[in-house]
């Protein structure tokens, strides 16, 4: 068994970001904090078998995609990539003229993506369909290589690429529909 | 040489430095001379470090914190 005091000193930085993407996973809180605790107790096991000089985070973000698919499936289904209908390209940049227009205009692109409030965004990948979810957290939320990602997924880099780009173009998606509903964006395309 | 065509279809790639050489070089090239595509990709990154930093971490609490400790502390028989 690993010493308890380093293995602590070591993953316990890690924590409140596997916490943050445990969230948008299970989306609770209650599930995330046990399968964080879980993903930690199943890593102080293994610590013995983890190799020192080697990527500590990709390690434990491994250990914790692994419990997530094999245990914790969000409650409420998600939606299936076929409900999305067409992904397009550039989706929100080509409403961002409409978005300026509601803070008189400022096309300041942060100015307008502080539109759209946390919960927003975090809806937004939560609604991603299963396949595209984890690729989408694991590149853009923390910073993953490609790589590191097939590895943790044990699927092809080009099946990563191409979930990951498809994934962005639903989020976009979503956060244009939030926009919508807000009256945000009137128009239609 | 890649027109705006190409380099939308190819701005993810592009952004993420996962392209090949050439295909770069002529994304580059096309991205010197059209301020259009030089938008889509500034929005494109910015949008992603928005996302990021919004979503990257959540704090966790003492309660939490307490158990992650404590459950190293119990010797669990090996599996």
């Amino acid at each position: 068994m690993a010493d308890r005091t380093r293995f602590a000193e070591d993953a316990m930085p890690y924590a409140s970001q596997l916490l943050g993407t445990a969230m948008r996973m299970t989306r609770n809180r209650s599930d995330a904090e046990d399968l964080v605790q879980e993903t930690m107790l199943k890593a102080f096991r293994a610590y013995d078998s983890f190799e020192p000089g080697t990527n500590l985070r990709a390690w434990l973000f491994r250990i914790l995609t692994n419990t997530y698919i094999n245990g914790y499936n969000a409650k409420k289904a998600r939606p299936h990539e076929s409900e999305l209908g067409d992904l397009e390209n550039l989706y929100l940049y080509r409403h961002l003229p409409q978005l300026a227009n509601k803070i008189d205009g400022s096309s300041a692109e942060d100015e307008v993506l502080a539109l759209f409030t946390d919960d927003e965004v975090k809806a937004a990948l939560e609604h991603l369909p299963e396949q595209f979810l984890l690729p989408v957290l694991l590149a853009d939320i923390q910073d993953f290589s490609y790589q590191e990602i097939a590895d943790m997924l044990d699927v092809p880099i080009g099946t990563v690429m191409s979930r990951i780009h498809r994934g962005r173009k639903a989020l976009q998606k979503s956060l244009v529909d939030f926009a919508r509903d807000r009256g945000l964006i009137t128009s239609h395309g | 040489m890649a027109d705006c065509n190409d380099t939308i279809e190819q701005l993810y790639a592009y952004l993420d430095r996962f392209l090949d050489d050439e295909l770069r070089l002529e994304i580059d090239e096309h991205l010197r001379v059209c301020p259009d595509c030089q938008g889509r990709l500034e929005f494109e990154h910015t949008l992603k470090i928005t996302i990021r930093e919004r979503s990257r971490e959540e704090p966790v609490g003492e309660e939490l914190r307490q158990r992650l400790l404590d459950c190293f502390e119990i010797d669990l028989p090996d599996e």
